[in-house]
């Protein structure tokens, strides 16, 4: 059974212009342990699929349908007092601006003693400061006590990220939802909280599921990978497979994009835009931009499989090069 | 290439007082930039790139030093007819249009205040400008609202172009897009430059995309130029652990650019670099080559047509470990 799975997820907003129809079915599955990446240009749902399955979208007009199980228990009709066994303590979340996820008139130690409190970790302060320094120093935070006792504002975004990853973790969940970690840091920084991420992900053996828009950090941080657009699920692959051989015409148009560090060849850009949902396009959502469109695109595409975990939806999937 | 840099920096410095403690943003930056060229300055944040870009966009005042433009010290206050000559494109689009001016009016403001052209002959003139940054003229009387990420920064785009510049200062302008409109923008970029003779001074994080649209780089680091020449030959062979480090931090696509890359193990604490304090090169507490020359004295960048040099006390060092290295 699949950590995580959901089944033919559709997300629906009424708005004055129309229905938004902006989740299109998706399903994805998360193993145990797995590090998996959902990728795709801005605007494609990413963040909303991780909204929905940690069932943040339930108290807003958005109508939900299909199914999100957790550890095999339904999520999507499960009351709010069962989502406090599961949010914070059995699914963590990083966010992408470290300084903007922690409150600011708190101190951090306040911050992660709550949560290791809520978690059931501890039941006095005391118990709790005392596994929230272990905790930081885990995350290669040289002075502990120190970051405890300061306000968000006095943390650099890297120690900021770090004291996130710290609070994600803390009570030793099973699944791990990243949405775009680091990607509003340097370079470096952004390396250092994939590498502690996946070495404490692995110490824990909890999964993690990452959101990003880079495709350098899913081939370097992730095993599967979902490329979504526009709200559907277009090609999912072990990492090796996709870079190597993508059948999608937008995950090969995605990776042409990418300039190069080589410098061998111009990125080329995909044109046309990311569709409006309350008038997206029939059949294959890509289709108007894609350069291999034929008149049956306009039916949905059928999902080919390809062997191993390698499954495309296309028509005309594209033949290995 | 023409010898004769269109545009040179020379011992610039700019410092900041911030609750009595001196920042020193920029300290004793050199770069010449030729013209019809590509100038990328490369760093992470707070390493004074933006800041060199405000300089030379006459935005704020040097502390010291000096901005060169055909051989004539630019000052902070300049005349009408320098403004125009110097342009700039900023990072982010939703931020750096006015949302209450169509696109129109706020690509006729610079033709009205430089007196490009006559009143009469404004309205053609952004259609053709927009027509440059392919757009069409049905976009004009549109507010930045209506539009998107990518056709904002065309419209910022026409907007410095309208004066006609020699220079433009494009700050980070592609870092808020999507790497499919990304790709777009850089291509624009490429065909105007070559079209209009422009030269750019390309402020950026993004080292994948100095590789592709860069002839020289100049890497910053706290204020200082750390690293500098042609960006073949830095990205082929760094000789400053940052500019190493830099690299080695970019997650790539392809098995061709993971064997290009430098390849080290991690060690978290040389990223933070526990907030020591060095006299003489700034990396430093952060360097695992650093000895005592390091901490006191700072490394000279020598100014020179074309090569490739690094400031650094222990290049040799830092060239034959450019490879795996052990933390501590």
């Amino acid at each position: 059974m699949a950590l995580l799975e959901t089944t033919d997820l559709h997300v629906r907003f009424e708005l004055f212009e129309g229905v938004s129809h902006v989740l299109n079915g998706v399903n994805l599955r998360v193993e145990r342990g797995e590090r998996v990446a959902i990728v795709g240009e801005s605007g494609c749902g990413k963040s909303l699929t991780a909204r929905a399955v940690l069932g943040l979208l339930r108290h807003t007009n958005a109508r939900i349908e299909g199914s999100v199980r957790f550890d095999g228990a339904e999520l999507l009709s499960l009351p709010e007092r069962g989502w406090r066994s599961i949010r914070g303590r059995r699914i963590g979340m990083i966010f992408q601006d470290p300084t903007a996820a922690l409150n600011p008139t708190f101190t951090v130690g306040d911050q992660l003693i709550k949560v290791i409190i809520r978690g059931g970790r501890a039941r006095s302060k005391r118990r709790a400061r005392e596994i929230a320094r272990e905790a930081l120093r885990h995350t290669a935070i040289a002075d502990p006590d120190r970051v405890l006792h300061a306000y968000p504002f006095q943390l650099s975004g890297g120690l900021a990220q770090r004291v996130l990853i710290t609070m994600a973790l803390v009570n030793e969940p099973e699944l791990v939802l990243a949405d775009e970690p680091g990607s509003a840091l340097d370079v470096t920084v952004q390396e250092q909280t994939l590498r502690l991420m996946r070495a404490l992900g692995d110490e824990l053996g909890a999964a993690v599921l990452i959101i990003t828009h880079n495709l350098g950090v899913v081939r370097e941080f992730a095993q599967r990978v979902y490329v979504m657009y526009a709200g559907s699920i277009v090609e999912e692959a072990d990492v090796d497979t996709l870079f190597r051989a993508p059948r999608h015409p937008y995950t090969r148009a995605l990776l042409e994009a990418v300039p190069r560090l080589t410098g061998e060849m111009l990125p080329r850009p995909i044109e046309g835009v990311v569709p409006d949902y309350t008038a997206a396009p029939v059949g294959c959502r890509f289709h108007p931009r894609c350069a291999h469109a034929q008149p049956v695109c306009r039916e949905p595409p059928p999902v080919v499989e390809l062997g191993g975990c390698h499954r495309v939806a296309c028509i005309l999937p594209e033949a290995e090069t | 290439m023409s010898a004769a840099p269109v545009l040179s920096v020379r011992g610039l410095s700019k410092h900041y007082r911030v609750k009595g403690t001196r920042i020193d943003a920029l300290d004793g930056v050199d770069l010449d930039v030729r013209r019809g060229e590509t100038m990328a300055i490369v760093g992470e944040s707070g390493s004074g790139k933006t800041t060199l870009g405000n300089l030379i966009l006459g935005l704020e005042r040097a502390s010291a030093g000096q901005i060169l433009f055909e051989g004539e010290p630019l000052q902070m206050r300049r005349s009408s007819a320098l403004r125009r000559r110097i342009q700039v494109v900023q990072q982010n689009p939703f931020s750096t249009l006015n949302p209450k001016r169509t696109v129109r009016a706020t690509i006729e403001l610079p033709l009205r205040a430089y007196r490009m052209v006559p009143r009469d002959r404004c309205r053609d003139r952004v259609c053709e400008l927009l027509d440059i940054v392919g757009m069409s003229a049905a976009h004009m009387n549109r507010h930045p609202g209506a539009l998107s990420g990518g056709q904002r920064q065309r419209v910022a785009l026409a907007r410095a172009l309208a004066s006609e510049p020699e220079i433009i200062v494009l700050d980070e302008p592609t870092s808020a897009l999507d790497v499919s409109v990304q790709a777009r923008v850089l291509a624009l970029l490429m065909e105007l430059q070559q079209t209009f003779d422009l030269t750019y001074v390309f402020i950026t994080h993004d080292l994948s995309v100095v590789r592709n649209i860069a002839r020289r780089v100049s890497v910053m680091y706290r204020g200082r130029v750390v690293e500098s020449g042609p960006t073949e030959s830095v990205f082929a062979s760094p000789r400053h652990r940052y500019t190493n480090m830099l690299l080695s931090s970019i997650p790539v696509v392809s098995d061709a650019e993971l064997a290009v890359k430098p390849n080290w193990t991690w060690d978290p604490g040389a990223i933070e670099g526990q907030g020591q304090h060095s006299d003489g090169c700034p990396f430093a507490p952060r360097c695992p080559h650093a000895v005592d020359v390091c901490w006191s004295e700072v490394p000279k960048l020598e100014l020179s047509e074309d090569a490739h040099q690094a400031a650094c006390h222990r290049p040799a060092e830092v060239a034959q470990r450019s490879g795996v290295l052990e933390s501590g």
